[in-house]
């Protein structure tokens, strides 16, 4: 039975549907992400596990009761907002304490339990300071902490980390994993940033219109996405116009054969767009052969630590495509260079052409 | 223009956070103060010469008042005309009416304002507009004619309700109005209202428990600007309980001050500076607490 589960949600704004025929479920200590776009439901689906809306159809079941219209304040979820949500006339020890005195703990209880969940963040030494006292990822930390220490059947983070700076980001980032993973709480967390979602999740969910576009794992979601939206949303994707060929099973573009996942729902002949993450391209230096890469001239090259992100121009299709090569090859690519690009074997997948925009 | 010092923003923040009712912190996150400039520290004649003008029009009546009750008339200086009046049997009946009138008056004020302003906030936001229209419509109904709808309506209908004193809560609440909604508007503005209401809700609070718990406290400032200003709406409202026949303690001071010539401009000044006194408190209030949370967000 699944700790939490969504079923057939439905909920509309002012006659516009923010949920479509939502179904989720997220397993016992699993942490699922929402991932999309601003204005894609993510939020929306959040706050109906929360409590904070009730949909209008569908329902919501956690550990098997059904909770949709069950008040917020009797869910027993613990929940991290995007803005900063500390009580600011309480100390971080007060706000830990906060949910505790609601559930009558006794003191001693109390206070054993608000020490070990400010020791889980790392914020033992700023227990008796205020919010206007921390700084935001301490603020965070701190509200992670009172969410947790109501031991909530379900963890729900509402863009937790938007609001910090990169470096924070990333440290609070894998800090929330490991405490998820310490204890073993069933999370949900929304977020626009794929990097953040593909590093803490067991699943990632994307989500576009009021839909679930795609659930799986992280590694399925980014290599096999299930449509183009999900390709284009999470990660890099090059998109180049093709043609499938009379076997059926590879790609024409630009007069080379490519392989590519996805080209047997095609007819020989029919115009598709391949697509291609940036790694699934190899850049070597010169001409080449006509059949074997696409000849192209790089137009910038962005060193990135490990890569260097490569923009080529190719002759063929006049279309741009991001390459990744690596920072220590010995040949760099520099802007001008002419090149050739090579798709590596089944890293790219095929959809339809977009219809041509009317004139 | 050149910024101002430490010491006028301070004031000026005072002053603003005792009329719209903003917290004091919540305004120092938004203005921070300008950092220390020497060259800078100079005061402005421009400056100056309005608050000293300002100075001298309010103050020069209350040191005339001041000198015309201290030093009489073939006596010197002496403050019996102010033994007088505290002695007086009936301003202290009128005066502890009053006083209850006001807390009543305080009480129902905020505790009407406080759901109404807090549910337009974060239930019906269309609504604001409409709240807001009603809450400015004391300023514009002139007070007589106010009081003239009263009694048409309440003398025929309910006579021992309006001859009970206390009826006059109702009316003054009504009067409040305009201060009290926007003091708590103002305050809840300043804060989160929406994710710290959620938050608490979401962490097993039912309404009542996260307005006292969590609205409340944060609204300290503002709640204390609402208090002060019904206080001073109140103990200064005459035409209503005049035309209602009811002897608070602004009759009492009109009709003592008509037929006492020391002793009730005497009584007058006390009870001007008791208000006074009031506001100072606030604004030491407010600024102590910006204070020390700017001391706090430092360290």
């Amino acid at each position: 039975m699944s700790a939490l589960e969504l079923s057939a949600v439905r909920k509309t704004f002012a006659g516009t549907a923010a949920l479509e025929h939502l179904d989720l479920s997220l397993g016992d200590g699993e942490l699922v992400c929402l991932l999309g776009p601003s204005g894609c439901g993510k939020t929306t689906a959040l706050r109906i596990v929360a409590g904070f809306e009730v949909p209008d159809t569908g329902s919501v079941l956690l550990g098997g009761a059904d909770i949709t219209r069950k008040p917020a304040n009797k869910r027993n979820m613990g929940m991290v907002f995007q803005a900063y949500s500390l009580f600011p006339n309480l100390t971080a020890e007060e706000n830990v304490a906060f949910g505790l005195r609601l559930r009558k703990q006794s003191g001693e209880q109390r206070r054993k339990r608000v020490a070990e969940m400010l020791d889980l963040v790392g914020l033992s030494p700023q227990a008796k300071r205020y919010a206007q006292q921390m700084s935001g990822g301490q603020q965070q930390r701190v509200a992670l902490a009172r969410a947790l220490a109501i031991q909530p059947e379900v963890l729900l983070l509402d863009e937790p980390l938007s609001a910090l700076d990169a470096k924070v980001r990333v440290n609070l980032r894998d800090e929330i994993r490991r405490i998820q993973l310490e204890t073993g709480t069933t999370t949900l967390f929304v977020t626009h940033d794929q990097e953040e979602a593909l590093a803490v999740s067991d699943r990632v969910g994307v989500m576009s219109n009021g839909r679930l576009e795609q659930i799986g794992n992280p590694t399925a979601v980014y290599q096999d996405p299930s449509s183009s939206f999900v390709a284009r949303f999470v990660g890099t994707v090059n998109e180049l116009p093709g043609t499938v060929r009379s076997d059926g099973r590879s790609v024409e573009v630009g007069g080379t054969a490519i392989p590519a996942k996805g080209v047997e729902h095609f007819g020989p002949g029919d115009a598709v767009q391949v697509l291609v993450r940036p790694e699934g391209l190899l850049v070597e230096h010169g001409n080449g052969n006509g059949n074997e890469g696409l000849a192209g001239t790089v137009v910038t090259a962005a060193f990135q630590g490990s890569t260097i992100r490569v923009k080529v121009r190719l002759d063929s299709t006049d279309t741009l495509v991001d390459a990744d090569a690596a920072a220590d090859s010995i040949i760099q690519p520099n802007p001008g260079d002419r090149v050739t690009v090579k798709i590596v074997a089944q890293r790219a997948f095929v959809e339809s052409a977009k219809e041509p925009a009317s004139v | 223009m050149a910024p101002q010092s430490h010491d006028q923003v301070a004031a000026v923040t005072s002053v603003n956070s005792i009329a719209t009712g903003a917290t004091a912190d919540s305004m120092a996150r938004q203005h921070p103060q300008p950092k220390s400039n020497l060259g800078r520290k100079r005061p402005q004649f421009g400056l100056w010469s309005v608050v000293v003008v300002c100075a001298l029009y309010f103050l020069f009546p209350l040191w005339a008042i001041a000198k015309f009750t201290l030093d009489l008339p073939l006596e010197g200086w002496t403050f019996k005309a102010y033994t007088k009046a505290v002695q007086e049997p009936e301003l202290h009946t009128t005066l502890w009416l009053s006083l209850r009138i006001t807390g009543g008056t305080v009480a129902l004020s905020l505790a009407l304002m406080i759901w109404t302003v807090l549910w337009t906030t974060l239930k019906v936001k269309r609504m604001q507009p409409v709240v807001e229209f009603i809450s400015i419509l004391p300023y514009m109904v002139p007070p007589i004619a106010f009081v003239v709808g009263i009694a048409g309506v309440f003398r025929p209908a309910f006579p021992s309700f309006i001859a009970n004193p206390y009826s006059l809560i109702f009316f003054y609440t009504v009067l409040a109005m305009p201060f009290t909604y926007r003091s708590l508007d103002a305050g809840l503005r300043a804060i989160d209202v929406k994710t710290l209401t959620e938050a608490s809700r979401g962490l097993g609070a039912g309404w009542m428990t996260t307005i006292m718990r969590v609205v409340v406290p944060n609204l300290r400032s503002a709640l204390l600007g609402a208090t002060f200003l019904t206080v001073a709406v109140v103990l200064g409202e005459y035409t209503i309980a005049s035309l209602l026949l009811i002897n608070t303690f602004p009759i009492f001071l009109a009709t003592y001050n008509s037929k006492e010539i020391f002793a009730g401009p005497a009584l007058g000044l006390m009870s001007m500076l008791a208000v006074a006194v009031l506001f100072a408190l606030l604004g030491l209030f407010t600024r102590k607490r910006g204070g020390a949370n700017a001391t706090a967000a430092i360290a």
